[in-house]
């Protein structure tokens, strides 16, 4: 009887702590996050790191299947340092490309390198290596070479996370490039995003570029966002919306540029 | 033990899964770990490491803390109906249904704090993009797991 009430009253106590958690304030919890992201960068880094060569080294085909197969020493040696260089060299092209995209710009960026992603397919985010030590904040914007990447939503002094374009919170300013048609861009959970409260007489089509208006103040203007793939009546039939294809690939993201004010 | 195993799953959940992402598409180690728990050490070490585990995704995630609440609500479940029904026992299939429906339920649980939002996604997007591939990946890596041995070092 006394070990039934016993084990009760501790799942209780175990219990109290996540209802705890789950009903503090944001002001609250949002701190405690953003600490214990800059406390547990270290070990990311590195999983992360040796998570990327491994990519890389799959990526070319059929470089690991050649060293099963081969018996030569010298060979796989050879064949060793080739995937060493061409990891650096595939370093060296995208950091070099980054730091030509970097020198176009006419606005402050810091470059960041992605140490981890969201563990559940729910959210889409990042975490990336920079945080407010290094001078970034909040709400700022965060790029690729390619395009608009998502924007900052917690920052910790080592570390920040971010919220990628596809994320159901992300919300933007755009606008058509060759229409100048205003709208939302919004994430949609999916691949994709959402152009959200177009006229249904817009002029939009598909294949047009969709870029950042720099409406609301915080996004610069004129950043890529993607590429329309689809119009379509919205479901209440008064409007209309699109899908747009981000320009940034996101689901390989490794260095990125945070957009400082 | 118990609790090294848990974070190492959460640092290959932030990391070396997303090598293995098809699409947008990772399967949910941490859920994994949370069932193989309820199952092998029982109800308390099952809600601790639920907790542990739900805590940690929540950190690395944005937004509310639904799987601090949620996870060891699922290794208490699943612990109970080890307890009360004698068929649901180690065995590959019947924990390959149990880690299916566990995956069901907390899409359904995710999908309706999301239909709460102001300005909510679409609810058949999130079920048919990712709520299905979720579950039927998770539910794919909890075999391939368990024929690894990952129970073993719990």
């Amino acid at each position: 009887m006394y070990g039934i009430r016993k084990r009760h009253l501790i799942i209780a106590a175990f219990l109290i702590f996540p209802v705890v958690v789950a009903f503090s304030p944001d002001a609250v919890t949002g701190g405690i996050k953003s600490q214990l992201t800059s406390i547990i960068k270290i070990p990311l880094v590195l999983v992360n790191s040796l998570s990327n060569k491994l990519q890389d080294a799959i990526t070319p085909k059929g470089i690991f299947l050649q060293q099963i197969n081969s018996k030569d020493i010298q060979i796989k040696t050879l064949q060793e340092e080739n995937a060493r260089i061409k990891e650096l060299f595939l370093e060296n092209q995208r950091l070099k490309e980054l730091l030509s995209f970097k020198q176009n710009l006419t606005f402050k960026v810091l470059p960041a390198q992605v140490i981890a992603k969201d563990p559940a397919n729910w959210r889409h985010t990042i975490i990336i290596d920079k945080g407010a030590a290094s001078g970034i904040k909040k709400y700022e914007f965060v790029i690729s070479q390619q395009g608009l990447v998502g924007r900052l939503c917690e920052t910790g002094k080592n570390a920040a996370k971010a919220i990628l374009l596809t994320d159901p919170d992300f919300r933007v300013a755009a606008v058509d490039q060759r229409s100048r048609e205003e709208m939302i861009v919004a994430g949609s959970a999916r691949s994709v995003c959402l152009l959200k409260y177009i006229h249904h007489d817009a002029d939009i089509k598909i294949k047009d570029a969709i870029v950042t208006s720099g409406l609301g103040g915080f996004c610069p203007k004129g950043i890529l966002i993607g590429e329309v793939i689809a119009v379509r009546k919205s479901p209440e039939g008064l409007t209309e919306e699109a899908y747009v294809r981000p320009a940034a690939r996101l689901n390989r993201l490794e260095n990125v540029l945070v957009l400082m004010e | 033990m118990l609790y090294l195993v848990t974070i190492l799953t959460a640092v290959c959940q932030l990391t070396l899964v997303n090598t293995v992402a098809i699409g947008n598409i990772r399967p949910d180690l941490l859920l994994i770990l949370v069932v193989f728990v309820a199952m092998k050490k029982g109800l308390m070490k099952a809600a601790l490491a639920g907790i542990l585990a739900g805590f940690i995704e929540d950190i690395f995630s944005t937004g509310a803390f639904i799987n601090t609440l949620a996870f060891p609500v699922y290794g208490i479940l699943v612990s109970l109906l080890k307890e009360k029904f004698y068929f649901i026992k180690e065995k590959l299939s019947v924990e390959l249904l149990i880690v299916f429906a566990v995956c069901i339920v907390d899409s359904i649980v995710h999908i309706i704090y999301f239909s709460n939002w102001d300005y909510p996604p679409s609810i058949l997007a999130l079920a048919v993009f990712i709520a299905v591939p979720t579950v039927l990946y998770t539910s794919f890596a909890s075999v391939l797991l368990n024929l690894c041995g990952l129970k073993y070092f719990l």
